[in-house]
């Protein structure tokens, strides 16, 4: 009997030394994840980013669709060099460097308005780049940069604020409401219609969002106004990462 | 381990890793909430870390959470120990 006793409590006392060394590992691990999350996401990414890409299709297959899209997008370049062009004859550099790249996961692969591109601090992405998903339609800014991949938050992502244009002249705050929705509160008084255009400010620009709806309350001295990301976040396919702008002397 | 346990951890790696590769990410919810509720809260604590780490901070108000799935395989955790307290067989037929 005391054998079988003494069995039990020392198979007790395996198991919860076990135990023990097991949470202390997590609460490691938990405190290297708050301290050095940037260094361990890049390591999981590292290691993610086969099985990513065996799942949702390699970089390789996409460079015919980049050549596809560079070249219906050529006419639009010529116009956009133009107002370039225009920009530094009145001394301002607007040129922004481009960086293409695939887009790995958007939602709903990621749970919240993000984006994980195949470009990286090795590309030359820096965190705070804005990110374009094709002409000037931007779509979101870089948050976090690992070696060969980065992590966008999207304009519409829920709790992001940020500065735009109302037709390029009225001031507004933007909210992100997630799901590529937004919205922002103008005065009652402005001529406002659907339609009217949401652009960022700055010598570079660049179109966010078109107004989808506007709520007007009576007796209230602002209106609603309701805006969505005009490209289809689910089959995002690659998306361009814009420097910032080149100070070079004309 | 017992031959349920293997089940129960292999379901919901299971679970979470087909919620990253569908992709559809209430799933990878479901399998850590399932694997702390069945008692197993470390090992869904564990997988809660590696899905934080890969999705990053959420955005908006729950930025303060840092860690939102793992802080849900704790409560969920917590639940199934506040719970099970209370609702679960309190005559275990184990002992002798």
């Amino acid at each position: 009997m005391m054998t079988i006793s003494k069995r039990h409590t020392q198979a007790e006392l395996r198991a919860r030394r076990t135990r023990l060394v097991t949470v202390a590992c997590l609460l490691l691990l938990f405190v290297a994840a708050t301290l050095w999350r940037a260094p361990l996401s890049a390591a999981v990414w590292h290691i993610l980013r086969p099985v990513v890409e065996a799942r949702f299709g390699s970089v390789a297959p996409l460079e015919a669709e980049r050549a596809a899209a560079r070249a219906a997008l050529a006419d639009r370049d010529a116009l956009y060099e133009e107002n370039v062009d225009l920009k530094a004859r009145l001394d301002r550099d607007a040129r922004v460097e481009r960086v293409l790249a695939g887009v790995l996961l958007r939602p709903p692969a990621t749970p919240y308005d993000t984006l994980v591109i195949d470009a990286g601090s090795v590309e030359g992405v820096v965190a705070g780049d804005r990110v374009a998903s094709g002409g000037t339609v931007l779509i979101g800014r870089v948050s976090e940069v690992y070696a060969h991949t980065s992590r966008v938050v999207l304009y519409s992502a829920p709790g992001e604020r940020y500065d735009a244009l109302l037709r390029g002249a009225i001031p507004l705050i933007v909210e992100g409401q997630g799901g590529g929705s937004m919205s922002a509160q103008a005065p009652a008084g402005i001529m406002v219609a659907v339609g009217d255009s949401v652009v960022l400010p700055g010598i570079a620009g660049g179109f966010v969002a078109a107004l989808s709806h506007i709520e007007r309350t009576e007796a209230e001295s602002f209106v609603t106004l309701y805006m969505r990301l005009p490209v289809n976040l689910f089959e995002l396919r690659y998306v361009e990462v814009w420097k910032e702008p080149r100070h070079d002397s004309i | 381990m017992t031959a349920s346990s293997r089940w129960i951890y292999a379901v919901t790696f299971l679970l979470a890793a087909a919620g990253f590769l569908l992709p559809f990410w209430p799933l990878t919810v479901v399998g850590i909430v399932l694997c702390a509720l069945s008692g197993r809260w470390l090992f869904a604590v564990a997988v809660a870390l590696l899905f934080d780490v890969a999705w990053g901070a959420p955005t908006g108000a729950g930025h303060f959470l840092l860690f939102p799935f793992t802080a849900l395989a704790l409560v969920a955790g917590l639940a199934r120990l506040i719970g099970g307290h209370y609702f679960l067989d309190k005559s275990p037929q184990e002992t002798l």
